[in-house]
This record gives C-alpha cells, sequence and structure tokens, in this order.
C-alpha cells in the first residue's frame, strides 16, 4: 500500500509542491438496526480512498480518489496541486508547516482486544441487540416501541508524507444501543428511554457484569417508567449537578469546540487572545488526550490524519486557558505545541482541527456528597446532544432526564430539560467535582463540523456540580 | 464518465450488477451507483479549504426470500461491483431473522422530470469557484470594521445517479448545482452578533450579493438591548430561521416510517384540521430549482408532488415502497438516501415547500403591537422534542416589534412553544418566499408562543 502512496507523493513534489501528504483509508462500518423486535438494517460498507492535500506557497489543496490505479491517483493530485495553485495568490492568510524533526515509522500499530469483531459472524452482534432489547421491553404492556441499534468499525490506515513519515495503524469502535418510547402517564404526550454503550473495544465490553446487554436493557426500562411520570423541570437559574455523560457532552461541545485552532486562527471563538488567563474555577483541569487509559470507554487514537502522534493536551489547568488544538499548520502560526489534532471523517475529506477525547479531570466528592452539596436544585442526567456558537461562545444542549433536588435529597424525576449559557461564566461556576472519570465514545452520533459528520471522538467527566446553571422555557 | 453520458454510463452499470448478482444466485436485487463531482471553496477570514474530488461508489441490496443483506463499496471499478455484490449476498444469506415487511424492491414505473441543468456548472474551473468565493468572502468582510470573521463558502457540483432492480425498474437521473452561504460576526463592546445567507441554485447564480446582505443584517443586529419581559408575544420568523424550524416539525411527522412505527404526533390525524385555513404544505419532488427534484428517487420511483398539508387539513404521509406497502399507502417517490450510495433507502423530505401568503414583511409588522422578529438561525430547534412536539429555542439574532414597526435589536431570549400545535396558531403568511436547501418558505408570524429574556 506504501507503494502508491509513494508514487503520489512523487508525482507532487515533480509538480513543485512544497509538501504533500498521502492517506489511504480501507475502512469496514457495519450498521445493525431492529425496530420493534424485527430487524431492519443489515448494511456493510467498506470505504476505501486516498486523500491527498498539497502545500503550496502558504496554502494548501485536496482531493480524493476511490479508484487506485496509477492514473486516477496522478489525477488526484495533479487535482489537489491545481486547487492549492489557485488558492495560494488569493488566500489572505499563508499557512506553512514546519519540517517534521523525528518522523515516525510505524506499521500496523493496532490495540490489544480479546474479541475483535472482525471474528465474529453477523449473528453474535444481532445476539447482542436481540438481548438489549428483550431486557428492555421486559413484559410490560405500555411500550409504545423500541429500537436496538449495533455498529462498529474497524480496518487500516495508511500515512505517508513528504517529511518522512510513514504510519499505519488500525482504528476501532463498537456501540450497542436501545430507544424505547413510551406514552407519559397524564396527556398525549411520548417520552423515551435511551441507553447504550460503545468505544475503542473488543466485543469482550459486554461480558462484564454492569456491561451486559440485559442490564443496560434493565436499565432502559426504568428510566422510561420514571420518565412516564415525570414533572416538568422549572425554568431559570438554578444550583445544578450535572451527570458524567452530560458533563462529558459539556466538555466536547461548550468548551472543547472553542480551543480548536482554526477557530483561532480566523477570529471565531470567544478563547481567542485567553491564553494563561483564568476562565475558570481553580478546581477547572481540561484534557484532550489521543489515547486514554484502556480502563475508559475512549476512542482510540495515536495518530492524527496529518501523522502527528497524539498527545494528552493539557487545555485547562487550575482554571487557566493553557492550549489550543492544532493541526501542523496552526501549531506553526500560532506556536503551539503540536497536539496531534488534525482529523478527516474519512478520505475524501481534509483533515482540520479536532477533538480527540475531551474530559475534565475528576475532582473528590463522591455523589452522595455531591446531591447533598447541591441543596437545592437539578440533577441533570444524560443528554441528546448539545450545540455551540463558538464565536458568541454561547451554547445549549439537552438533558434527557434527571430530577429535582431538595435539602440534598431527590425530590421527583423531571423531563427532559434544556441547559444553556455562555461558555465564558460556565467554567467559573463549577463549584465541585465527583472522584468518578467516565469517558465514552462510539459509532452512533459523534462529531460535526462543517460538513464532517459524524467524527467518532470521545468525552468525559466526573459529575459536575455548578453554582448556577440557566435551565428551561419548556410549557 | 463525462458528464453527457453519465445517465447512460452509471445506467449500464447497474446493468452489468444485475447480471452478475443473478448469476452469483442473488434472488432479488437492487443496484444504486452513483458519481458526484464537487468543488467545495471555503474562505474563512482569509484562510482557504479547498476540495476538488468525485464520489463514487455502489451500493446494493439483495434478497434471499424475506432475508435482506446491504453492502456498498466506494469507486465504480468492476472489482468494487463485484464485492458489494458479494457482501449483499453473504449477509442476506447470514441474516437469520426474517425482515417481514418486505416483499420486493421497488415496481418499474414511467419516471418523471429532472430538474434544471445547467451545463455551465460542469465547466466552471477551480479557479473559478476560488475567485467567486473570495470575492463573497470580501464583500462581507469589508462592508464594516466590525465584522469580526466572515466566512464565504461555495460547492459546485454535478453529477448523477442510476438504479436498476429485478422487478424492471431501471432508471438514472443527473443535476447539477451551485450553493452558496455566507456567515459572519460582528463585535463592538463586548457584544457578539451573527447572521447568515444562502443562495440556492441548481444555475450559476447570476446575483452573487448575499455577502453584503449578511453583513448588513449583523451589523443591524449590534447594540442590542434587554427585553426585559416574560409571557405570551407574536414572533415573526424569518425563512431562514423558518427553514429549520419547518424541517424539524415535518421531517419526523410525515415521515411515513415514524407513522407506521407509531413515532409521529401525526400519525392517527390524517383527514384532521390540524393548521389554519391559509396553511398549504407540499413535498415537491417536481420543483424545477429544487435541489432535491429528479426523475426518480433513491430507489426507482418516480418523483411527485405530494399535498401534506392543504387548506390546513392534513392530507398525506411521506413513504418509500417499504413503508408505502406496510403503511397502505403508495410510495410517494420520498426515497433517499442520507449517505448516498453508502446507506439504503429512507424516507426524506424532497422540498417542503409552504404556499405563500399575501401580506408583505412590512404588513405583518404592522399589525402587531409588540412582538419578536427572529432571523437566520436559533439555538436548539434540532434538539426539540420531535415526538411530543415540545420545543425550547435561544435566538441570539432578533427584534423587538413595538406599535408595528421593528424598534431595536435585543439580547438572548428564549422562545418556547409546541411544534405541531403551532399550525393552528399561525398569525401570517407572508408573500415573500425564499428557497433553501431543502425548504422554500415565507415568512411565518405564530401567536402563542413563551418569550423570555
Amino acid at each position: 500500500m506504501f507503494d502508491i502512496l509513494r508514487y503520489g507523493l512523487d508525482v507532487g513534489e515533480k509538480l513543485g509542491a512544497d509538501n504533500i501528504e498521502a492517506r489511504y483509508d480501507d475502512l469496514q462500518l457495519r450498521t445493525l438496526i431492529k425496530e420493534n423486535q424485527k430487524i431492519k438494517e443489515t448494511n456493510i460498507n467498506r470505504r476505501s480512498g486516498l486523500g491527498v492535500t498539497v502545500y503550496y506557497k502558504g496554502v494548501s489543496g485536496f482531493s480524493y480518489t476511490a479508484n487506485l490505479e496509477k492514473k486516477a491517483v496522478k489525477e488526484c493530485v495533479e487535482s489537489a496541486f491545481g486547487i492549492a495553485k489557485a488558492s495560494s495568490s488569493i488566500a489572505k492568510l499563508k499557512l506553512d508547516i514546519e519540517k517534521r524533526e523525528k518522523p515516525s515509522k510505524v506499521h500496523d500499530l493496532k490495540l490489544p482486544v480479546k474479541k475483535h469483531p472482525k471474528d465474529f459472524d453477523l449473528g453474535y452482534k444481532i445476539d447482542l441487540m436481540d438481548r438489549i432489547e428483550t431486557a428492555a421491553l421486559a413484559d410490560v404492556d405500555w411500550i409504545k416501541s423500541s429500537m436496538a441499534l449495533y455498529g462498529e468499525f474497524y480496518g487500516s490506515k495508511y500515512f505517508m508524507n513528504s517529511d518522512g513519515d510513514e504510519i499505519s495503524w488500525e482504528p476501532l469502535v463498537i456501540d450497542l444501543r436501545v430507544r424505547l418510547t413510551a406514552p407519559a402517564t397524564t396527556g398525549d404526550s411520548l417520552v423515551r428511554g435511551v441507553n447504550g454503550l460503545g468505544g475503542s473495544k473488543g466485543l469482550e465490553l459486554f461480558d462484564k457484569k454492569e456491561n451486559t446487554p440485559e442490564f443496560l436493557g434493565k436499565k432502559t426500562l426504568e428510566w422510561t417508567k420514571e420518565q412516564r411520570d415525570a414533572k416538568a423541570a422549572p425554568a431559570g437559574k438554578f444550583r445544578a449537578l450535572c451527570d458524567h455523560r452530560l458533563s462529558g457532552v459539556l466538555a466536547h461541545e461548550s468548551f472543547g469546540h472553542c480551543t480548536e485552532a482554526d477557530a483561532v486562527l480566523t477570529n471565531s471563538t470567544v478563547l481567542k487572545g485567553q491564553l494563561d488567563k483564568k476562565i475558570g474555577t481553580d478546581i477547572v483541569t481540561i484534557f484532550d488526550e489521543g489515547t486514554p487509559d484502556q480502563q475508559y470507554n475512549g476512542f482510540w487514537l495515536p495518530f492524527d490524519d496529518e501523522g502527528t502522534p497524539t498527545t494528552k493536551t493539557v487545555l485547562v489547568e487550575n482554571g487557566i486557558l493553557k492550549g489550543y488544538l492544532h493541526n501542523r499548520a496552526s501549531a506553526k502560526y500560532l506556536n503551539g505545541d503540536l497536539t496531534g489534532n488534525a482529523r478527516a471523517i474519512h478520505y475524501r475529506f481534509n483533515p482540520i482541527p479536532r477533538m480527540k477525547n475531551t474530559y475534565f479531570k475528576p475532582g473528590d466528592l463522591t455523589e452522595e456528597e455531591a446531591i447533598e452539596q447541591l441543596k437545592e436544585g437539578i440533577y441533570a442526567i444524560q443528554t441528546s446532544g448539545g450545540q455551540v456558537n463558538p464565536t458568541q461562545g454561547t451554547f445549549l444542549f439537552k438533558a434527557v432526564r434527571g430530577y429535582w433536588v431538595e435539602n440534598g435529597e431527590i425530590k421527583y424525576p423531571i423531563k427532559d430539560v434544556t441547559i444553556k449559557g455562555e461558555l465564558l461564566a460556565l467554567l467559573n461556576n463549577v463549584e465541585g467535582l465527583t472522584n468518578e472519570l467516565q469517558i465514552s465514545s462510539g459509532y452512533f452520533g459523534g462529531c460535526g463540523k462543517g460538513q464532517q459528520f459524524p467524527l467518532p471522538t470521545g468525552l468525559g467527566s466526573p459529575m459536575i456540580l455548578f453554582s448556577e446553571a440557566m435551565f428551561g422555557g419548556e410549557q | 464518465m463525462s458528464f453527457d453520458t453519465l445517465k447512460d454510463d452509471l445506467l449500464s452499470l447497474t446493468d452489468a450488477g444485475l447480471k452478475y448478482a443473478k448469476s452469483k444466485g442473488a434472488e432479488q436485487s437492487e443496484i444504486f451507483v452513483s458519481s458526484q463531482k464537487s468543488i467545495n471553496v471555503t474562505n474563512q477570514s482569509g484562510m482557504i479549504n479547498a476540495i476538488d474530488g468525485r464520489n463514487e461508489g455502489i451500493g446494493v441490496r439483495i434478497a434471499q426470500g424475506k432475508r435482506l443483506g446491504f453492502a456498498a463499496m466506494s469507486s465504480l471499478t468492476e472489482k468494487a461491483l463485484k464485492y458489494a455484490i458479494d457482501e449483499a449476498i453473504s449477509v442476506a444469506k447470514s441474516v437469520k431473522q426474517d425482515n417481514e415487511g418486505f416483499e420486493k424492491f421497488a415496481d418499474k414505473m414511467k419516471p418523471a422530470k429532472d430538474g434544471i441543468i445547467d451545463p455551465k456548472i460542469v465547466s466552471l474551473s477551480t479557479e473559478d469557484i476560488v475567485n467567486n468565493t473570495s470575492k463573497s468572502f470580501k464583500t462581507s468582510k469589508e462592508f464594516d470594521p466590525r465584522i469580526i470573521s466572515a466566512t464565504a463558502q461555495t460547492t459546485s457540483t454535478y453529477g448523477g445517479y442510476a438504479i436498476a432492480n429485478s422487478e424492471g425498474t431501471a432508471g438514472s437521473t443527473s443535476y447539477t448545482a451551485y450553493i452558496m452561504v455566507n456567515f459572519v460576526t460582528a463585535m463592538e463592546g463586548q457584544q457578539r452578533k451573527s447572521a447568515f445567507d444562502f443562495s440556492v441554485t441548481r444555475n450559476v447564480p447570476e446575483d452573487k450579493s448575499i455577502g453584503k446582505n449578511c453583513s448588513e443584517k449583523a451589523i443591524k443586529l449590534l447594540d442590542s438591548k434587554p427585553l426585559g419581559f416574560t409571557g405570551v408575544l407574536p414572533t415573526v420568523w424569518n425563512p431562514i430561521v423558518m427553514s429549520s424550524y419547518w424541517q424539524t416539525s415535518l421531517a419526523n411527522s410525515v415521515n411515513g416510517r415514524q407513522v407506521v412505527e407509531k413515532n409521529s404526533y401525526f400519525m392517527d390525524k390524517l383527514g384532521d384540521k390540524v393548521g389554519i385555513q391559509d396553511l398549504t404544505i407540499t413535498d415537491d419532488g417536481q420543483l424545477p430549482e429544487g435541489l432535491n427534484t429528479s426523475e426518480i428517487d433513491f430507489e426507482g420511483v418516480p418523483r411527485q408532488t405530494t399535498n401534506i398539508i392543504e387548506k390546513g387539513v392534513l392530507r398525506s404521509f411521506l413513504y418509500d415502497s417499504y413503508y408505502g406497502r406496510i403503511g397502505k399507502a403508495k410510495s410517494t417517490g420520498n426515497a433517499n438516501r442520507g449517505q448516498d450510495y453508502e446507506s439504503t433507502p429512507g424516507i426524506s423530505p424532497t422540498t417542503i415547500v409552504i404556499q405563500p401568503g399575501t401580506k408583505s414583511f412590512e404588513e405583518i409588522i404592522s399589525g402587531i403591537d409588540k412582538g419578536v422578529y427572529i432571523m437566520d438561525s436559533v439555538m436548539g430547534m434540532m434538539h426539540s422534542n420531535v415526538i411530543s412536539g415540545d420545543f425550547s429555542v435561544v435566538a441570539t439574532s432578533a427584534y423587538l416589534i413595538e406599535n408595528g414597526e421593528i424598534s431595536h435589536p435585543l439580547n438572548s431570549i428564549t422562545v418556547a412553544g409546541n411544534l405541531y400545535k403551532s399550525y393552528q396558531n399561525i398569525r401570517n403568511l407572508g408573500s415573500d418566499s425564499k428557497l433553501l436547501p431543502a425548504v422554500k418558505t415565507p415568512t411565518i408570524a405564530f401567536d402563542g408562543f413563551t418569550v423570555n429574556g
């Protein structure tokens, strides 16, 4: 495979490229979906192709091809060179890359897993879905509809550039989910329950007692049942406790996107000019890491799509903003460290600054202590997603469920609720963090930026106690 | 493959696929192939990000009895075609459960019409797109020094797809499109205000002025003040923000799959009055300028114009052939593939067209004593509860309406209500209409939403 990449580099260098990168993905994706206990999708997708970035006079051009014959590869490189050349006289912001001092030569890097999904047939995976859905439905008669999903991707990624990097590695993600819909006990509205588990893991992930499809399904049913009688959350400013999952999305959506260096370069983030400034309370420390410890369910990313080895990047340390997430060009321009954040969703896109696994460092509270310290407010749990405008620093996301807490005790369940606010205020309202970190990632959902969606990223957090958060508006 | 012969070239590939599948023992098969060339240029504050390439691939569905398999592979080589067919057959054979709703792939039918095709798009060079994008960026960035960031993006694309199946369906379609998006942020003091604008055409547009419009909108939004009010007020939504409103409120509720699976708010309301008398909504797969207009949908069924809501009465849901059969309705030609050849067909609208009303924007505003005008984008629309219809969004680009006039820009406000019940609370439909990527809508004024800010 490296031969054809080498050929592409030669073509580009002859054309006069200052630097050229060629990467080849050969990925297998599987999507299995059951709806109301009936199989609906059994999809196999092989996504393989070549993407080429050409650097020319401070501008880059990108092209791709799924056809690996020499003629097609040559055309692809010429096209990338042509677009860089056309842009070079117009671009106001010139971005070069620093020559790599120590290129990497790494072949066939992979995670050691016990049950690699490629060694298990579809039947095994459909059985996981059957188990989670059956457990979620139990024998109750009030569920309106159910859905079980299983997804995986694995394969090989090859990378080569003019600097001498020569890398191949094998990404891996699996994901199992279940969703229930049920009528509320009063009124005509429907409620939802969702649960799932995924990460860069082998299928042994679901063998652990607390991760079995039966356990995950049973929890979903409990939560859905509780939602049927839940009250609407009150609207307004309250003290708040956010669970691991919701806090993780907060780390990613409301904070992480604002640290992506392309946003800094283009004046599109409120965190521009905030380096070494205090943006949060002393207990706030946030990392973005490529290969988090395997005890967590993060996304394993040893190299980014520019061949840079990923690091454990300190974004915030004790409340002070310490860095941004870079690709090679932004690191040079902004004089930052190479963090390994240049990522592309697949071979048809060029790498841009994206997150790896973004998470809050845990604190010292137990869950009980956190609820007690919350005293009165909203305990918000799980999320169906969020949205951020990094230029304005505003964010909004949705908790799936939660509880109203009074006198440090859980009083009653609440419906899904919106949380919104401003990034620069948010981290200053962190009052406490629990001591248990969870990191998650998966095949379904994922991060979107521009047209590149969904990119697997990991996100995580302990539970976070906020002195104030803005909720609501639901009727 | 050249654009002139693309439809035929793709069709002959599907034919080769059907023959190969049959020779490998496939009982029923469907071969989808597509080729899309696009040049995508973004100029973000002077930084250029440009992609030029051709996305091609094959997606194959095979049925052995009621057991279905799907496999896809990038590229249009013979190797890829055989790989996808072999894999799909192997999946169909290894699946242990029937897909009970399945009987056959889409029936052979007479194709509808393609939308506008502009050969000029095919001959545009990379330089043309880079230059056009930079012009658009410049007009928007240089409009005012308070514009702190500006992004101009152009996508120029053309291509086609073909589909053939064992029921005798064999069709192909082609398209050209030119899409421009501008996004700007203006800043004064600590205030930041954003605005954006679209131009969506199937031909090379003559008017490229969206950069200026966009900056003008953002500058005017500066110096905003708090609303200082909580309660129910009339709200007026411009076409850009209405586009996401309609998509959110219709994508799930009139989707035949969600109706069959009982996840739709409207599922048992066919024939009921769900909106005001003036509300007529169609899904128009034959709108000549619509981006999703084509001879056939993504499983080979002709595109059509479907009345979803007619004079306030719910008339039809949107179906593909699979859910049409289960839902005891016909396919409405709404099979789409979200990730092109990488996806199986699913149901989604083509272009949702809201029939415009008679009042101009000024007339709508002049009829409101106190209200709010919302522009461009709100946060949280896509996180609405599409089952119950409850939504709560944050509008960062909004104005106060006082005594029949636009008064002053507002700080962020929250707007909450119910997507579906709001159809009965439409106060006015504007006479203006704007085409966006999947919606053509006028300005809409609603009563009954709770506003807080």
